[in-house]
C-alpha cells in the first residue's frame, strides 16, 4: 500500500518536474562528486612521475529562469583569511566564466545559457579545504598569493587532469606552452572539453542530450 | 649533487591529528663539495617532495602536482642547508590510521617518519 503511494508520489514529482522543465520554469540543482586519478610519466623533472588523485566535487544549479548555468565550488580556507584570499575568486571566476554556454535546454534560450563558476568561501559544507601557500600554488589544495595557478587548480576541481608531459599515456609536451591550454598552461584559457564533467551533471538534470 | 634530506614533524608524531593540521619542517643539507642548485618548486610542493605511505606500506596518493616549467633555482653553497615548511600535507581523504612520510628531491630520500590521522 505505502509502496504504491511512494511510487505514485514519485511519479507525479517527476511530472511535475518535466513540465516545469517544459515550461522552462526549472531551477534543478546537482552535487558532484567525482574520483579521478592520474598517472604522469615522462616528465622532466622526473619529480612529477607518479599517480595523483582527488575528488572533483562541484555544485551545478541549471536556472531556467535566469537562463544560465551556474557551478559553485566551496572552499573552506586554511591559514587566510577571505579578504587576502578575495584575488584567488577572480582568478577562477574570470578564467572559468561565461566561455562557453551549455545549448540544451529543450528551446527555453536560443542562444544558450552561458556557465558561470562562482569560488564561494565557507566555513563548513565545504567541497575542498584549501590551505595558504606562503610561496607559489604548491598543489591542487595548497595555492599562493604570488602566482595566477588557481585557475588551473579549479579545473582539477572540475575535473579536469593535466596536459603536460605523459598523463595516462597521452603525450601533451611540456608546461605551459604558450598556445597550451588552462590545463597546460595556467594563464590561458580552457577549452570546451574542460566542460565535461559540468555538461554530463546538466544532461543528467535534463534527462537530455547536450551539445 | 651530495645531498641529505631531513623531515621533522613539527607536532608530536604520537598524537593524533586531522590530516590538515599535520606540519612538518623538511631540511636539505649541501653534503659536497661543490655547490648544487635546488629547484625549489620540487622542494616545497608535498605532492613532490613528500611520500606517504599507509600502515600497510602503499602510497597515499596525493593532489595534483603545481605546474612544472616555471623553476625557481636556488643555489646551496656546500655544507649549506635550506629548510622548507609544509602544512596540511596529508590529503583530506585519508582514513584515520597511522602513516609514514619522508621527504625526496631527485634521488636522495629522508628517513620515515611515523604520523597519526585521527
Amino acid at each position: 500500500m505505502f509502496r504504491t503511494f511512494d511510487s505514485i508520489r514519485t511519479s507525479v514529482r517527476c511530472l511535475l518536474a518535466g513540465i516545469l522543465i517544459w515550461l522552462c520554469r526549472a531551477v534543478l540543482e546537482k552535487e558532484v562528486d567525482r574520483y579521478i586519478t592520474e598517472t604522469i610519466t615522462n616528465a622532466t623533472p622526473s619529480s612529477w612521475n607518479n599517480t595523483y588523485a582527488w575528488n572533483a566535487r562541484f555544485h551545478v544549479r541549471v536556472d531556467q529562469p535566469q537562463q544560465r548555468v551556474v557551478v559553485t565550488i566551496r572552499i573552506r580556507l586554511s591559514g587566510i583569511s577571505p579578504s587576502s584570499a578575495t584575488p584567488w575568486v577572480t582568478t577562477a571566476e574570470t578564467a572559468w566564466s561565461n566561455r562557453f554556454k551549455d545549448c540544451a535546454v529543450l528551446g527555453c534560450a536560443s542562444n544558450g545559457y552561458p556557465i558561470l563558476l562562482a569560488l564561494q568561501y565557507v566555513t563548513s559544507g565545504e567541497h575542498h579545504t584549501v590551505s595558504f601557500s606562503p610561496s607559489r600554488t604548491a598543489h591542487m589544495l595548497s595555492w599562493g598569493l604570488t602566482d595566477t595557478d588557481q585557475a588551473h587548480e579549479a579545473g582539477h576541481m572540475l575535473g579536469n587532469k593535466e596536459e603536460y608531459f605523459t598523463v595516462d599515456g597521452v603525450d601533451y609536451g611540456p608546461g605551459r606552452q604558450p598556445g597550451g591550454n588552462i590545463m597546460n598552461n595556467p594563464a590561458s584559457p580552457p577549452v570546451a572539453a574542460h566542460y565535461w564533467l559540468i555538461q554530463a551533471t546538466v544532461d543528467t538534470l535534463l534527462g537530455s542530450t547536450i551539445r | 649533487m651530495q645531498l641529505l634530506l631531513e623531515l621533522a614533524l613539527t607536532a608530536a608524531a604520537t598524537v593524533a591529528m586531522r590530516a590538515e593540521d599535520t606540519a612538518a619542517e623538511g631540511v636539505l643539507v649541501n653534503t659536497g663539495t661543490e655547490p648544487a642548485e635546488v629547484d625549489l618548486v620540487e622542494l616545497t610542493s608535498p605532492s613532490l617532495a613528500l611520500e606517504v605511505v599507509d600502515d600497510q606500506g602503499r602510497p597515499v596518493l596525493m593532489p595534483p602536482p603545481p605546474t612544472p616549467g616555471r623553476p625557481e633555482m636556488v643555489v646551496l653553497a656546500p655544507g649549506a642547508r635550506r629548510s622548507v615548511p609544509f602544512r596540511a600535507f596529508v590529503p583530506p581523504s585519508a582514513p584515520p590510521g597511522r602513516y609514514r612520510v619522508r621527504l625526496r628531491y631527485g634521488d636522495a630520500r629522508s628517513g620515515w617518519v611515523d604520523l597519526k590521522i585521527a
